[in-house]
C-alpha cells in the first residue's frame, strides 16, 4: 500500500498546483520535491506533523517566499509569485498561522492593508475603505467587531476572524487557511465553516490546515499528508481512514520506540522538588506538585495553558511568584536563572536558535557557557580544563562534529539540541526542565533524547518534561500533570497515562469515543481501526 | 476618527498648556503679539525636526542625522540665497532638494544595505555636517530680510512661524500619512513581518520614510535660516537629540508603529519654551544644557518603566 | 604577539579573522603609500608621533570595543572625557594631590559608564539614544561646573608625563596604551567576563538562560568604557597641558571608526581588540595624511563617515550571509 492513487474523477485542470517545490533554510531542507494540487470548489486539507513543511508550502503558494526549485501553476498556467500582493492579484490569499496584523492599526486599516482604495492624488479613501470592510463583514457574517477599533484591543479569536476577513478582502479564487481555527471557539468555527462552505459552492479552492481531526473530518473534501517536506499521499475524504492518516503523518511512529523506563521511585522517598501553591499573576494559578529523584514527570495540555510558563517560572524566568518552591526540603528563593541554577535546575529552552545557543560561536564556547565559573582559576579561564569539559560533553551527548571549534550554526538541528543539553551536564544540575525538546527534531535525535532522559532518571536526576507530543509523554513519563487554564487539572500515573487520557483531561472531558490507544511501546498495526 | 491614537499626545499637549500658563504667570508680557511670536519662532525649527524624526521612528528606526541635515540645509540656504527674489526662491527649492537627497541616501543605505539605522545615521551625521562645513566653513551668510520676516513675523497674534508649520503639516505630513506609503510606514514599524506578508515592501517603505525625513529636516533648516538670518553647519547638533526627546515625549514609541504628529509638535514647543521659562525665572543659562540633558534622560527612562514591571525576563530582553 | 593572539581567536568565524587581517594589510598598505609619497612618514619621529596620538584613540577603543562587542555603543565618551579631565584639573587647582585628582577623574568616568549601563540594561533604551542623552547631560554638567571657564591650572608632572612624557625613548602614552591593550586582550579572550561580552552580543537570552546576569555584563562593559574615557581625558590634559571645553569633540566617531575598521561587528558578538589596534593606527594615519593634504576638519568628517558606511556594508553583508 505504497502510494495512494490521486482520488476523484474530475478531469479539469487544478485551480492551483505546485510541482517539485524545494525550499531550504540555513542548512535544513523544509520542502523537497513537493507536489500539491487543489481543485476549484473543494476544501483540501493539508495534514502533517510539526515541521513537515506545511507552513513553508503555504508561504510559497502565496508569494511570501520564493521556492528554491519548482513551479506553481494556476489553472494550468505557470505563474511567478513575486510578493503577496501579486499573489492576491492572481487570486491566491492566505490566512497566516502567525497573525499578520498590525496591532496599532484599526481593524479596517488592517484588512485593507497594502490594497487600500485610493483617490487621484494617492490619498486613501477612508470612507470607501470602511464601507468595503463593513460590506465584507456583512458578507462574512461578522457583526460584533467594529471596523474602527485598534486590533490590539481585540481578543485573539477576533483577531483571527479579522485575519480571515483580510484574506477574503482580496476576493481570492484560492484561499489558504493555515491553522485559522486554533484560537476560535466552537461557535466561531461553525460560522467559519459555513462561510468556507459558501465559498466552496461559489467555486473557490480552499486549502485548509488544522490539527483538529474533528474539524478536518467535518470540512474536508480531500486530504493530503506531508511528511519531512514532501507529499506522501492524497486521499478522498470519503475514503478517510484516520489510523492510516496518522501513520502517514508520523511515519516514524513505526520505528519509534521508547527505552525501558527506569523504575518509578517510591512515593515514600523525600521529594527532590516540592512546589506548593505556585502562582504568577495571570500566568500560573495555585500549582502544587512533588518531583522525586529518578522520576520523569510530564507536563501536558493544549497549547498555551501555562505549561511553558510553569517551566520558565521554576527556572526563575518569571518574576514575582507566589507560593513556595523547595529543593531537598530547603526553601529556595527564585526569580532569576542564576538562583535556579544554584538550586540545581537545568533548563532546555523551547527555541534553541533564539534562546539556547550562541549560533556563530563554537561548540566549545557553547558547552562551557554555564559552567565557566568552575573553569576559572585566578580570574582566567583554564583552557585545558575547558577543552576537556567540552570534550566530555560532546562525548556524553554523542555530538557528531569534526571539531569543537566549529560554530554551532554549522551543526544539524539535532546536534544543536544536544549541545544545549551538554551545557547542563556540566553544571551539576539535578532537576532538568525540558521545554518541548523534540519539536522539529529528526527521529534519530529523538531516539537519543529518549535514551538521555531515561539515563538522567537512572542517574538519580529528576526530569520535568513539557512536550506537545503525547506519545512521548506516554512513553517516557512516570507521571503526567495535565494543565488547563493555568492550573493542573489532573495528574496521571503509570498505566493510567494514555494519549486518550491526556487528551481527555486537557479538554476537560471524560470521553472514550476513540478506541483504547495502542500502547506506544508496541508497534501500531496499520490503519485497521 | 480613532481617538485612541490621540491619547498618546495628551501628556505633551497638557504639558504645553500648563507650561504656557506658568510662563504667563512669571512673565505676563509674553501675552503680547511680540511675545507669542518669539515663543513660536523658538520652537518651530524643533517641531519640524521632530516631524523628520517621527517619520523614521514610526518605521522602527531612529535618525541621528536629523540635526546634521538641519545644519546642512541651513548652511546651503544662507550661503546661496543672495538678495534676488528669483534666485532666493530657486535656492530654497534647491535646499529642500538637498535635504531630501540626504534623507534619500540615508534610506538607501538603511533599506538596501540592510544595516542598523542608528549606526548608519550616526555616520551620515558626520558626513552631512562635513558637507555643511565645506559649504559654509564659518557661520554667516546673507539672508534677505523679506524672507526672514515672511517666516518669523506675525499678523497680530498669529505668528507666521505657525502658519509655516501648519503649511508643512497640511501640505506634506498629512498627505503623506493619508497615503498608502504612510499606512505602510506605520505598518512596518508595528509588525514588520506582518506587513511583509501583507505585501508591503519593507525596503521601499523605509527608503521613502528616510527621504521624507530629509525633506522635513530641510524645512527645519529653512526656518532656522529665517530665524537666525545666517547659516551655520553645526547649528543642528542639538536638534538630533531634542527631536528624539520631542518624539518620545510626544507619545511616539521608539520601536515603531505608534505616534501622531500632534504630540511631538507640542513636545517640541514645550521643550523650547521650557528654556525660556527657566530664563524668565532666573535660572542661570549655564544650566540650560544640563536641564535639557536631564529632561531627555528622564523622558526616555519614563517611557520605558514598563520594562521593570513585566513578568517575563525574556520579554524584558527582547527589544 | 600577532600569532599568539591569532590563536586565541581561532574559535571565531573565519571571515572575522579576515577582518583583522584585512585591517592590518590595510594599515601596511596605507603606510607604504604615505611613505612613498612623503619619505618623512617612515621617520621614527613621525612614527613615534603617530603612536603617541594613536594611544589616546587606542585607550578609548579598549572600552568602546568591549561595549560594541555586546552590541551596544557608547556615545557619551566626548563629554565624559572632558568632564573627567576638568574635574581633575579643578581638584588640582584647589590644592588636592595629583593622585587624588586622577583617582577622582577615573571614578567619575566609571560612574558615568555605570549610569550608561542603567539606561541600557535596566530600562532597555537603545544605548545609541541613551548614551547620547548622557553625553548631553555631561556637557551640561561640565558647563554648570565650570561656568564655561575650565580652570587654568599648572598641569602636574605626572599628568604631563602620561600625555607627552618619554621613558627609555618610548612615549609614556604608548606605554599606557600597550598596558591597556594587553589587559583588553587578556580580558576579552581569557576571562569569563570577556566570554560573556561575546555571548551577550550574539544572544543575550541564551546567556541569561545559562545563569549569567547579563545586566552586570553590560555594567562592566560600560563602566570600562567610562573608565577608559576618563583615562584618555587625563592623558589628553597632559598632552595639551590644559583642559578645554572642546577637548572631547574629536573622540566620538574616531574611536568607533577604529573599532569598526578593526573588524569588530557593530551588531556585536564578534571581533576583538587586536583589530582595534590596527584600526586606531589606520585612523591616525588617515588623519595625518588628510592633514598634510590640507584637508580641513570637515573633509575628515566626510571621509571617516564614508569609511564607516562602506565598512558596515562590507562587514554587515558578511554577517548576514553568515547566518
Amino acid at each position: 500500500m505504497a502510494e495512494l492513487s490521486v482520488a476523484g474523477t474530475s478531469s479539469d485542470t487544478p485551480a492551483l498546483e505546485a510541482r517539485g517545490i524545494r525550499k531550504q533554510f540555513a542548512g535544513t531542507v523544509a520542502l523537497e520535491d513537493a507536489d500539491f494540487s487543489c481543485r476549484r470548489g473543494e476544501v483540501h486539507v493539508l495534514l502533517g506533523a510539526n515541521g513537515a513543511g506545511k507552513s513553508t508550502l503555504v508561504k510559497i503558494l502565496c508569494g511570501v517566499q520564493p521556492p528554491d526549485e519548482g513551479t506553481i501553476h494556476l489553472d494550468g498556467e505557470e505563474v511567478t509569485m513575486t510578493d503577496p500582493i501579486r499573489a492576491a492579484e492572481l487570486g491566491v490569499a492566505a490566512v497566516f498561522q502567525e497573525l499578520s496584523l498590525c496591532p496599532h492599526l484599526t481593524v479596517a486599516e488592517n484588512i485593507m492593508l497594502a490594497h487600500e482604495p485610493t483617490g487621484p492624488v494617492g490619498q486613501i479613501r477612508s470612507r470607501q475603505l470602511r464601507r468595503r470592510v463593513s460590506d465584507l463583514f456583512e458578507q462574512v457574517g461578522i457583526d460584533h467587531i467594529k471596523p474602527d477599533i485598534l486590533v490590539a484591543r481585540l481578543t485573539l479569536a477576533d483577531q483571527q476572524l479579522v485575519e480571515i476577513a483580510k484574506a477574503l478582502s482580496h476576493e481570492p479564487r484560492t484561499l489558504i487557511v493555515d491553522e485559522g481555527t486554533s484560537a476560535l471557539g466552537r461557535e466561531e468555527v461553525r460560522r467559519l465553516f459555513d462561510l468556507l462552505g459558501r465559498l466552496r459552492s461559489q467555486g473557490t479552492a480552499i486549502i485548509f490546515i488544522s490539527h483538529r481531526m474533528a474539524e478536518v473530518r467535518e470540512i474536508a473534501d480531500r486530504l493530503t499528508v506531508f511528511r519531512n517536506g514532501t507529499n506522501v499521499g492524497t486521499v478522498d475524504a470519503a475514503d478517510m481512514d484516520e489510523g492510516y492518516l496518522v501513520e502517514l503523518m508520523l511515519g516514524e511512529r513505526i520505528e519509534k520506540s521508547f527505552p525501558e523506563r527506569a523504575p518509578r521511585p517510591s512515593s515514600a522517598d523525600e521529594p527532590l522538588l516540592d512546589v506548593t501553591h505556585l502562582g504568577a499573576g495571570d500566568l500560573l494559578d495555585d500549582i502544587s506538585f512533588q518531583l522525586r529523584a529518578g522520576e520523569v514527570l510530564g507536563v501536558a495540555g493544549l497549547e498555551g495553558q501555562g505549561q511553558g510558563d510553569l517551566l520558565l517560572a521554576l527556572f526563575g524566568m518569571v518574576r514575582r511568584l507566589s507560593g513556595e518552591i523547595r529543593v531537598r526540603g530547603e526553601r529556595v528563593r527564585m526569580g532569576s536563572p542564576w538562583k535556579a541554577i544554584r538550586a540545581g535546575f537545568a533548563f532546555i529552552p523551547e527555541d534553541r536558535k533564539t534562546q539556547g545557543l550562541l549560533q556563530p560561536q563554537s561548540l566549545r564556547e557553547n558547552i562551557v557557557l554555564a559552567s565557566l565559573g568552575a573553569l576559572t582559576r585566578h580570574g582566567l579561564i583554564d583552557r585545558s580544563r575547558e577543552r576537556r569539559t567540552a570534550e566530555s560533553g560532546m562525548q556524553r551527548m554523542q555530538i557528531k562534529a569534526a571539531s569543537m571549534e566549529l560554530p554551532v550554526a554549522a551543526l544539524s538541528g539535532g546536534n544543536q539540541q544536544k549541545v544545549v543539553i551538554a551545557k547542563w551536564l556540566e553544571t551539576g544540575g539535578d532537576i532538568f526542565l525540558f521545554y518541548d525538546p523534540t519539536r522539529g527534531v529528526d527521529v534519530g535525535t529523538k531516539r537519543a533524547f529518549y535514551e538521555l532522559i531515561g539515563e538522567l532518571a537512572r542517574d538519580g536526576k529528576a526530569v520535568l518534561l513539557y512536550s506537545t507530543e503525547l506519545s512521548e509523554l506516554v512513553g517516557l513519563c512516570h507521571r503526567v500533570m495535565v494543565m488547563n487554564d493555568r492550573r493542573v487539572v489532573e495528574t496521571l500515573a503509570d498505566n493510567a497515562i494514555t494519549e486518550n487520557a491526556i487528551l481527555a483531561a486537557s479538554l476537560g472531558v471524560r470521553e472514550r469515543q476513540v478506541p483504547e490507544a495502542d500502547a506506544p511501546t508496541t508497534q501500531t498495526a496499520g490503519g485497521a481501526s | 476618527m480613532i481617538f485612541e491614537r490621540y491619547y498618546s499626545s495628551l501628556t505633551a499637549v497638557v504639558g504645553l498648556i500648563l507650561l504656557g500658563i506658568l510662563f504667563v504667570y512669571i512673565q505676563p508680557l509674553i501675552l503680547s503679539p511680540f511675545g507669542v511670536t518669539l515663543s513660536a519662532n523658538q520652537g518651530t525649527a524643533l517641531a519640524l525636526a521632530a516631524l523628520a524624526q517621527l517619520v523614521v521612528v514610526l518605521t522602527g528606526g531612529v535618525d541621528l542625522s536629523v540635526g546634521a541635515m538641519v545644519g546642512l540645509t541651513n548652511a546651503i540656504a544662507a550661503t546661496y540665497m543672495g538678495t534676488h527674489p528669483g534666485i532666493a526662491t530657486a535656492v530654497l527649492i534647491g535646499t529642500l532638494a538637498a535635504g531630501t537627497l540626504a534623507g534619500f541616501l540615508n534610506g538607501l543605505v538603511v533599506a538596501y544595505g540592510r544595516l542598523q539605522p542608528i549606526i548608519v545615521t550616526l555616520a551620515t551625521l558626520y558626513i552631512y555636517t562635513g558637507v555643511g562645513l565645506v559649504v559654509r566653513p564659518q557661520p554667516g551668510g546673507l539672508v534677505p530680510s523679506g524672507f526672514a520676516s515672511a517666516l518669523t513675523g506675525s499678523w497680530g497674534y498669529l505668528p507666521y512661524a505657525l502658519v509655516f508649520l501648519l503649511a508643512v503639516v497640511g501640505l506634506a505630513w498629512i498627505p503623506l500619512m493619508r497615503s498608502r506609503l504612510g499606512r505602510a510606514i506605520h505598518a512596518i514599524g508595528d509588525n514588520r513581518n506582518g506587513a511583509r506578508v501583507s505585501g508591503i515592501s519593507v525596503a521601499r517603505t523605509e527608503l521613502w520614510a528616510y527621504t521624507a525625513s530629509g525633506f522635513f529636516a530641510a524645512c527645519a533648516g529653512i526656518f532656522l535660516t529665517a530665524q537666525t538670518t545666517s547659516g551655520d553647519a553645526t547649528i543642528g547638533t542639538s536638534y538630533t537629540l531634542n527631536s528624539v526627546a520631542a518624539v518620545v515625549f510626544g507619545g511616539a514609541v521608539l520601536g515603531g508603529g505608534r505616534g501622531i504628529a500632534l504630540g511631538p509638535i507640542c513636545a517640541a514647543y514645550f521643550l523650547s519654551l521650557l528654556i525660556s521659562v527657566l530664563f524668565a525665572s532666573g535660572v542661570s543659562p549655564f544650566y540650560q544644557n544640563l536641564l535639557q540633558g536631564a529632561i531627555l534622560v528622564i523622558v526616555l527612562a519614563l517611557a520605558n518603566v514598563w520594562r521593570l514591571r513585566t513578568r517575563h525576563w525574556l520579554n524584558v530582553m527582547s527589544n | 604577539m600577532n600569532t599568539s593572539a591569532r590563536k586565541r581567536t581561532t574559535a571565531l568565524p573565519a571571515w572575522l579573522l579576515q577582518g583583522v587581517t584585512i585591517s592590518y594589510i590595510l594599515l601596511i598598505v596605507l603606510f607604504a603609500i604615505a611613505a612613498a609619497i612623503n619619505p618623512n612618514y617612515a621617520s621614527w619621529a613621525n612614527i613615534r608621533n603617530l603612536l603617541q596620538i594613536g594611544a589616546f584613540i587606542g585607550v578609548i577603543a579598549v572600552g568602546q570595543t568591549m561595549v560594541i562587542i555586546t552590541g551596544q555603543i557608547d556615545l557619551s565618551v566626548p563629554w565624559n572625557l572632558t568632564f573627567s579631565a576638568i574635574l581633575m584639573a579643578t581638584l588640582i587647582s584647589h590644592g588636592y594631590g595629583t593622585t587624588t585628582a586622577i583617582t577622582a577623574a577615573l571614578i567619575s568616568g566609571t560612574l558615568v559608564g555605570i549610569f550608561n549601563s542603567i539606561g541600557t540594561a535596566i530600562f532597555r533604551i537603545h544605548s545609541l539614544v541613551w548614551t547620547l542623552g548622557v553625553n548631553a547631560l555631561m556637557q551640561g554638567a561640565t558647563l554648570v561646573y565650570t561656568h564655561a571657564q575650565p580652570p587654568k591650572v599648572d598641569v602636574p608632572p605626572l599628568v604631563r608625563a602620561l600625555g607627552s612624557g618619554e621613558l627609555y625613548g618610548i612615549p609614556v602614552p604608548l606605554m599606557v596604551w600597550i598596558v591597556a591593550g594587553a589587559a583588553a586582550l587578556v580580558v576579552l579572550h581569557r576571562t569569563r567576563f570577556g566570554r560573556y561580552l561575546y555571548a551577550i552580543g550574539n544572544n543575550e537570552s541564551a546567556l541569561f538562560l545559562s545563569g549569567v546576569d547579563s545586566r552586570k555584563v553590560y555594567l562592566g562593559a560600560f563602566a570600562m568604557s567610562g573608565f577608559c574615557a576618563a583615562l584618555a581625558g587625563i592623558m589628553l590634559t597632559g598632552y595639551s597641558s590644559q583642559t578645554y571645553l572642546g577637548m572631547g569633540s574629536d573622540y566620538l566617531l574616531i574611536p568607533i571608526a577604529a573599532v569598526i575598521i578593526g573588524g569588530t561587528n557593530i551588531m556585536g558578538g564578534s571581533g576583538g581588540y587586536l583589530g582595534s589596534i590596527s584600526g586606531a593606527l589606520i585612523v591616525v594615519l588617515l588623519q595625518s595624511v588628510l592633514s598634510t593634504m590640507q584637508i580641513q576638519e570637515a573633509g575628515k568628517d566626510i571621509v571617516f563617515g564614508s569609511i564607516i558606511i562602506v565598512l558596515l556594508l562590507l562587514y554587515g553583508r558578511q554577517k548576514l550571509s553568515n547566518h
